[in-house]
Parts: C-alpha cells; sequence; structure tokens
C-alpha cells in the first residue's frame, strides 16, 4: 500500500459533553449514565422532544472544539438512548423500567435526556425497585403541575398529565412530591391533591432560595433518603426555548434555574432527568440547546456533589 | 369535539371548544367567532392565511389548564385566587369564510355583510384574521347599527395596511361618526417605528389618543391601562383590535412585518388583563398572525392570550 500524506482534523462521535461512550457494563458507582429518551408519542403537547438527546449531542461538540470553559465531567458515561417502542406504551414502560433498574443496580445513577414527562413514572418505578428501603423524594421542576386523575392505565398507561400522581402512588403519596417552578394558574384538582406536598410558584422561587433543601426534606431528616430530580425546560420563562408547553411569558430565566438545580445538589439525588426541549433542528436552534446544555451541566454538577442534607 | 386538550392534540380545534354552528344559530349574547384567512401581499409578508387555524388551536393550549380541570377551575398559587372557565358560555364557531384568500373589494364586503348579521342577532363577533386590512370590513359591519363606535387598537402602526390595489388608510378614516370635543373615538396603544404624520394629526383631529410602545416602555403598563380606563369611560361601544404587529419581533416573529421595540406577550396580557370592558365590547378584531413565520408558536399563542383577557368576564368567573 502507498504511504499517502493526509493531514486531517477528524471529530469525534459526538456523545454528550464529548462523553465516553460505553454500556452498563462500563457503570460503577459514582458513575453518571446519561442516556437519551427518543420518545414524545405519547405526550400530549407538541411533537419533537425526541430529537432533544440528538441534538444536544451534536450541540456539545462545539463546546468542546472552541475550548470554552466547559471540560468532560470525568464521572459520566454516554450510554446511548434507552430501548423504546414508540407506538407499544405499555412495552416502553416495562422495557424502561428494567433499563432504569438495571443502571440503578451498577451503583451508577441515570441522568435521562429528552423526550418528555409522561416517560419519568416508568423510570421513578425502576429506581425505586432497585433501592427498595430509600424513601424517595420527587422534586419536579416544572410549569405544570401534570397531577390530573389517572384514568385507563390499560389503555394509556404513559400519560403526561397524570404522570406525577402515578409518581406519588409508587412514591407513597404526595407527601414525597415537591413540585417547583409552577405556573401561577393550575387546575384546582391537581393543587388540591397536592395539598401534602411541597409546591412553589415560579414567582415564589424568585425572591429567595435560601433554605429551600431543607424546607423540602424537612420531615424526613432521620430517614434514608433519595431524590429524584425531574427538570422541564418548560419552567423556562425565555422566549427563544422551545418547550412543549404553550409560552406564556412567565417562569424563572435560565440562571434562576441553574442556582434553583445548585441548591438542590445539597440533597442526595440518586436519578434525575431533563426533558420537554424541542430542538429547532436548525442553526437558530444551536442557541437554544446551548442553554439546555448548560442546565445539563449544572445537574451534573449537583448530582455529582456530596450530599450536605440526609444519609 | 373534546374541551380535554389532552386527547384531541390532533384535531381541528374551534374557539375555546364552541361548537361548530351556522349563522342561524346565533342567539342574543353569544359570542360568534369567524375566521377570515385572506393573507398579506407584497411588500408584506405572506402567512397570515393560516392565522385563524392556529389561534383556535393556540386558545385551546391557553385554556389546557382549565380543561385539565373537572371542575373547569384553576387557583392562581401566588393569590389564591380562583377562577373557573364558564362551560355554560353561550358561544358558536362559524369557521372561516370561503374563497377568503386575499384581501380584496369583495371580501372586505363578505366579512361586513357577515359582521353586520351577527350583530343585527345580538351576537358579539369575533374575526380571526387574516391579514390587518380585513378590519376595514368588519369596522364597516359594526358601524351600520353601532354608529358611536369607540375603536380601541393594539398595534404598531396607525393605518391599515394596503392589500392589492386597496391603498393603505389611516385608522381614523374608517370612523363614519363626526368628531365632536366631547367623543373620544379612537385609542391606539402599542404605536412604533416611523408613523407617517398625516396619520397622527388626523387621529389628534378626531379626538383621538395614541400611547406608544416607548411610552409603555419608558412607565409602565399603567401608562396605556389608565388611559384604557378613560376610553371605556366615555365609550358605551368598544370594538378592541389585537393587531399581531404590536408584539416585538425578538418574542413574536409570526407576523407579516416586523417590529423592533415593541410589546412583550406579557405587557400585552397585561395591559389587558388590568382593565375591563367587556360590558361594553361590541367586537374583537384579532388580525396579523402568521404562525408559518414563528417556528416557535409563540405570536399565535400571545394574540390567543390577548384574546382570551378581552373576553374576560365572559369566559371566567371567580369563584375564590
Amino acid at each position: 500500500m502507498s504511504k499517502v500524506d493526509l493531514n486531517l482534523s477528524m471529530q469525534s462521535v459526538p456523545s454528550f459533553f464529548g462523553a465516553p461512550i460505553g454500556d452498563i457494563e462500563d457503570l460503577s458507582e459514582k458513575k453518571i449514565a446519561v442516556a437519551g429518551l427518543f420518545c414524545d408519542h405519547f405526550s400530549q403537547g407538541e411533537p419533537g422532544a425526541r430529537y432533544a438527546a440528538r441534538q444536544l449531542r451534536y450541540a456539545s461538540l462545539p463546546l468542546l472544539a472552541n475550548g470554552l470553559k466547559i471540560s468532560t465531567p470525568s464521572n459520566i458515561i454516554d450510554v446511548g438512548e434507552l430501548n423504546v417502542f414508540p407506538i407499544e406504551p405499555i412495552k416502553t414502560q416495562s422495557i424502561l423500567e428494567e433499563q432504569s433498574y438495571r443502571i440503578q443496580q451498577t451503583g451508577a445513577r441515570l441522568l435521562a435526556l429528552g423526550g418528555d414527562y409522561s416517560l419519568i413514572p416508568a423510570l421513578v418505578s425502576g429506581q425505586l425497585k432497585a433501592n427498595p428501603d430509600c424513601h424517595l423524594k420527587f422534586i419536579r421542576i416544572s410549569r405544570n403541575l401534570d397531577a390530573a386523575e389517572i384514568l385507563d392505565t390499560q389503555k394509556n398507561p404513559m400519560n403526561r398529565s397524570s404522570a406525577t400522581r402515578q409518581i406519588a402512588e409508587f412514591c407513597g403519596g404526595a407527601s414525597s412530591i415537591a413540585m417547583l417552578g409552577v405556573s401561577d394558574l393550575s387546575s384546582i384538582e391537581e393543587y388540591e391533591y397536592l395539598s401534602d406536598g411541597f409546591v412553589r410558584s415560579a414567582h415564589q422561587l424568585s425572591k429567595s432560595l435560601t433554605g429551600l433543601s431543607e424546607q423540602i426534606v424537612d420531615d424526613l431528616q432521620d430517614q434514608e433518603v433519595g431524590v429524584y430530580l425531574s427538570v422541564d425546560v418548560d419552567v423556562l420563562a425565555l422566549p427563544s426555548i422551545r418547550s412543549n408547553s404553550p409560552y406564556l411569558g412567565t417562569g424563572l430565566s435560565p440562571e434562576q434555574l441553574t442556582s434553583l438545580i445548585s441548591e438542590l445538589g445539597k440533597l442526595p439525588i440518586i436519578g434525575a432527568d431533563v426533558t420537554g426541549f424541542i430542538p429547532d433542528l436548525d442553526l437558530s436552534g444551536s442557541a437554544a440547546s446551548l442553554t439546555v446544555i448548560e442546565i445539563i451541566r449544572s445537574v451534573i454538577e449537583a448530582m455529582s456533589q456530596e450530599s450536605a442534607l440526609c444519609h | 369535539m373534546s374541551k380535554n386538550f389532552g386527547e384531541s392534540s390532533t384535531a381541528s380545534a374551534t374557539f375555546a371548544g364552541f361548537p361548530e354552528r351556522n349563522l342561524e344559530d346565533i342567539s342574543q349574547g353569544s359570542i360568534v367567532v369567524f375566521g377570515a384567512p385572506a393573507d398579506s401581499t407584497l411588500p408584506r409578508r405572506s402567512g397570515c392565511s393560516k392565522g385563524p387555524k392556529a389561534i383556535r388551536q393556540a386558545t385551546m393550549n391557553a385554556l389546557s389548564c382549565y380543561f385539565n380541570s373537572p371542575s373547569k377551575s384553576v387557583v392562581s398559587i401566588d393569590t389564591g385566587k380562583t377562577t373557573r372557565f364558564r362551560s355554560e358560555a353561550v358561544g358558536i364557531d362559524l369557521g372561516d369564510l370561503a374563497d377568503c384568500t386575499e384581501v380584496s373589494t369583495e371580501t372586505l364586503k363578505q366579512i361586513e355583510k357577515l359582521t353586520t348579521g351577527i350583530n343585527d342577532q345580538g351576537g358579539l363577533p369575533v374575526i380571526l384574521g387574516g391579514d390587518g386590512r380585513i378590519l376595514e370590513g368588519f369596522v364597516n359591519g359594526l358601524q351600520r347599527s353601532l354608529p358611536e363606535l369607540g375603536v380601541l387598537v393594539f398595534s404598531n402602526r396607525l393605518d391599515i395596511p394596503e392589500a392589492n390595489d386597496l391603498p393603505s388608510k389611516a385608522l381614523s378614516t374608517l370612523l363614519t361618526s363626526k368628531p365632536s370635543s366631547e367623543s373620544y373615538p379612537l385609542l391606539a396603544i402599542g404605536t412604533n417605528g416611523i408613523q407617517p404624520h398625516k396619520n397622527w394629526k388626523e387621529i389628534q383631529k378626531i379626538h383621538g389618543n395614541i400611547i406608544s410602545a416607548e411610552d409603555i416602555h419608558d412607565q409602565g403598563i399603567d401608562a396605556a391601562s389608565n388611559e384604557i380606563q378613560q376610553f371605556s369611560l366615555q365609550n358605551k361601544q368598544i370594538l378592541c383590535v389585537v393587531d399581531a404587529g404590536v408584539l416585538d419581533t425578538g418574542y413574536a416573529a409570526g407576523t407579516p412585518s416586523l417590529n423592533v421595540g415593541g410589546l412583550s406577550p406579557l405587557q400585552l396580557i397585561d395591559i389587558l388583563s388590568k382593565t375591563n370592558f367587556t360590558e361594553k365590547l361590541v367586537g374583537v378584531c384579532v388580525s396579523n398572525v402568521a404562525p408559518s413565520l414563528d417556528a416557535r408558536g409563540h405570536s399565535q399563542y400571545a394574540s390567543a392570550e390577548a384574546l382570551l383577557a378581552i373576553l374576560g368576564e365572559r369566559l371566567f368567573e371567580d369563584i375564590s
């Protein structure tokens, strides 16, 4: 073979923050398994969130290439997309629960990116199965309560509008739920259902975050607690971010959201997700993706922190 | 159709889940919605023909928190105020005017005739545009039986745009009533950018008033809401017009022309929420929504929210 003098610059295969690409056997304690969710088929809002994981991987590349003050967190592994069956909700629910359980059993923690909130109860169920002795506190940052009455679970097992209520039933009731950044106007029945839980509006959070983590786990100081953090980008007030909820012009700024996530880093986070982002899939979409990447980075930092509260 | 947005996101929506009916079904006091999907013509950007459908869908999305509640009630977490959507509110959706693809003399006549018909039967006409030029037909239709009309316009401009062979017209020229020192027939809110001097003078001549976008940015939304209260006191019959072009392009780009320095969606909705002229309302016109020019969908959401705020007590009741 003749010798060819090539001076090529190769770009790596896109992964979240340029993290190593691995599989379940590469996971271990202290690792964060970052996985994509290519599924928005059970969402009631606008579709498109299924493309978020792909877009976020691509948007990670220029951040690294341009040498911005962002480095690959050493504890994350990109495990690809979780398996889903887009037209078979029961099968999807079952396989998501199983994958979440298996990841958790390796000692690693799952960070699911993309997709929509209807998938999250299955992931939380898998976490609970892997940690049966742990009291799970579910913290959701979103504009919507999504605590509508659960109707026909056989016919429609994955339903965004009742996802919070599903999770509350897994975790032992509404008192295990903390809803942060909620829109000022919420369905009265859903609000009353969560009366035992912890609910704060975006307006209330924008005033002060002091002592928030302590208040959330106030009743659980002597128990073994694990926290699942679910972030929906619909909580953002920014008009440049497209999420699958209607834009109302109210909510948190990206800075307020990352500060809130950082505050929650005091808690022992055993799993997390960032959902609801619909990338525009064009040049202008990259600016929005970079904002969401910053939010995800703050989630990874929060997950990597040593818990200052609870066991 | 189902009022639960969650179950019917792909279905074609009617305005606020109102039943689709005909002109014969109008009853006294009912809200009667119809679309005029007339597109804009050059040099303005096209896309308004999809406006009526997008506004209807956006209204359903904006009402989803009510429709997700079995009692159609929502609570404000910040104030504790509880509001119910009046499911019993009488309203119908007539659908869109057929053969209304562009603004023409014929189209304006159709709009005028339909508006007069609705008004004569005691309905409250609500037109979903369509290019802003449709306002001419709508105002003419209302003025046939309501000569003392007061027009409250949220727009960045002081005229209605040219379309095909129809030249642009100053807002003040739409009104047929003779100006008097006691009348206050026109209030324009959100004016922005370069406007012909003649249009300013004409509004002053008929004893109208202008609150510019800059006034609102400088003095806050009270500058507008206080003036609307004054306007409301001096008029018995109010037509409210929301031209989506009043919104800043950075927030809502889905309009035929661009507006840098316009109102934010929150400013527009806050102004409307702070004022109450529902009892005097005789017509509502929402125009210049071009959804294909706004991939984020904010233009139609903001317009839908504004429309719901205008209809206020007709659709919602405080049950705190």
